[in-house]
């Protein structure tokens, strides 16, 4: 648990002092999403029934952007292996890793989303449970992401390739995450998808860290 | 207390070496030699366990060490051939989250003669004064280090501080194993040439 603690506020110590990494995805969320009132036109109607998939398409390429500094650096300058020297094991290290990565990119795109919704003139009553499905779904978003991320190391184009790996594995938490919008939009009951939504998360959690720890492994074995 | 037996180890799709055996006594210094690519860094990666072996075995205490990697591995430290430093966190920064990382108790900037720069970010150091921020993850709890072309970058009295590391080490029933293209001015230390070893016709 110290070890875990330790890589925890190692990766928060990281990211503090350089946070323009955050802050590009940060930009980009908030750029991407300003760009389509200027492509379809700026009806507020159809602007605030399109706006949850806006918000959840873009918050996905913003996880995107950040996988490949999910594990390229420490694979480049060999603190992968060093870290595989400690007694904690690989499966933890990457649970500890992925965690900050999931606070560090679901919070900043949580706390931008009521200014963006405000933008396109959302519903506010559908809010809160268009954050709260961004926190938890970015998090499963991170987990199978990173299984992409460790699997392209030491490949050529690897940003490209962990998009082609990892955004077919996106495509249900995008249906399940708009929807329950979607459905608070409507007035319709959105439990049901929230909890789908969950379950997807809790099941990208074992996948995502035996995953990734096997890529890994692999990835420092060639 | 490490005992390599028979080993032959792939790189892609070429054998690197075969028939590989040697011991290491506590307090024993191996210095493996031989050309450029025959094999020496994939020799120490695959004694820390981050390759395996084509076949052969690596034996600790007695015991195969493939049967617990984890446990193994926490008697060794690797020293990669680059020093595996971010580049945005100092020397004092690396050396506190080894410690916890690792389970070390002991260790100071100072020991590596980097007390004057200890608190600047690793981007503005030399290449030299990287290479001895690495020397933090050198601990006298890790029985077996591991190095890969620890000399290269380092100044003359770098080097001294090495060797003096090492030589501390050895005392404290520690064993070594490292390369490197310069003689040592070590004492009673064996030479491993990879070249007798070689699958590469060539070469031997």
């Amino acid at each position: 648990m110290k070890i875990f603690l330790a890589i925890v506020s190692h990766e928060l110590k990281l990211n503090v002092r350089q946070p323009g990494d955050m802050m590009m995805v940060v930009g980009f969320f908030l750029l991407t999403t300003c760009l389509f009132p200027l492509a379809v036109g700026a009806e507020p109607n159809l602007l605030a029934r399109i706006a949850p998939g806006i918000i959840w398409v873009t918050a996905l390429l913003s996880v995107l952007l950040s996988l490949p500094r999910l594990w390229e650096p420490d694979y480049d300058d060999g603190s992968l292996e060093i870290s595989m020297l400690s007694a904690l094991p690989l499966e933890l290290i990457v649970l500890a890793k992925i965690l900050v990565h999931w606070f560090l990119t679901a919070i900043p795109l949580a706390l931008l989303t009521p200014l963006i919704a405000l933008m396109f003139q959302l519903d506010f009553a559908a809010l809160p449970l268009l954050v709260g499905s961004l926190l938890i779904g970015v998090a499963a978003l991170c987990l199978l992401g990173s299984v992409g991320a460790a699997l392209a190391l030491g490949a050529r184009s690897g940003t490209v390739l962990v998009a082609l790996i990892s955004l077919p594995l996106f495509i249900p938490v995008l249906i399940f995450g708009v929807s329950i919008a979607d459905m608070a939009l409507m007035a319709l009951p959105s439990q049901g998808a929230l909890l789908i939504l969950l379950a997807l998360t809790l099941f990208a959690l074992p996948v995502g860290v035996l995953g990734t720890a096997w890529a890994l492994r692999l990835a420092v074995s060639s | 207390m490490l005992k390599v037996k028979n080993l032959a180890c792939t790189r892609g799709e070429r054998c690197l070496f075969e028939g590989l055996s040697f011991d290491l006594e506590e307090g024993g210094l191996l210095h493996l030699v031989g050309n450029n690519g025959i094999g020496k860094s994939s020799l120490l990666r695959l004694l820390a366990g981050f390759n395996t072996p084509l076949f052969g075995e690596i034996d600790w205490c007695g015991s195969n060490v493939y049967e617990d990697l984890t446990a193994f591995r926490q008697n060794l430290i690797f020293l990669p051939d680059q020093a595996p430093l971010k580049k945005q966190l100092s020397p004092d920064d690396h050396l506190v989250f080894w410690q916890r990382l690792l389970g070390y108790k002991t260790g100071s900037s100072q020991d590596v003669g980097l007390s004057h720069v200890a608190d600047l970010p690793a981007k503005v150091l030399s290449s030299g004064q990287r290479r001895r921020s690495s020397f933090l993850l050198l601990d006298q709890g890790r029985k077996l280090w591991l190095l890969d072309e620890p000399f290269v970058g380092l100044d003359h009295e770098g080097v001294e501080m090495l060797l003096s590391k090492i030589d501390q080490h050895r005392k404290e029933k520690g064993m070594v194993l490292l390369t490197s293209h310069i003689p040592l001015s070590l004492s009673d230390y064996r030479v491993l040439d990879l070249a007798s070893y070689s699958s590469d016709e060539d070469a031997s």
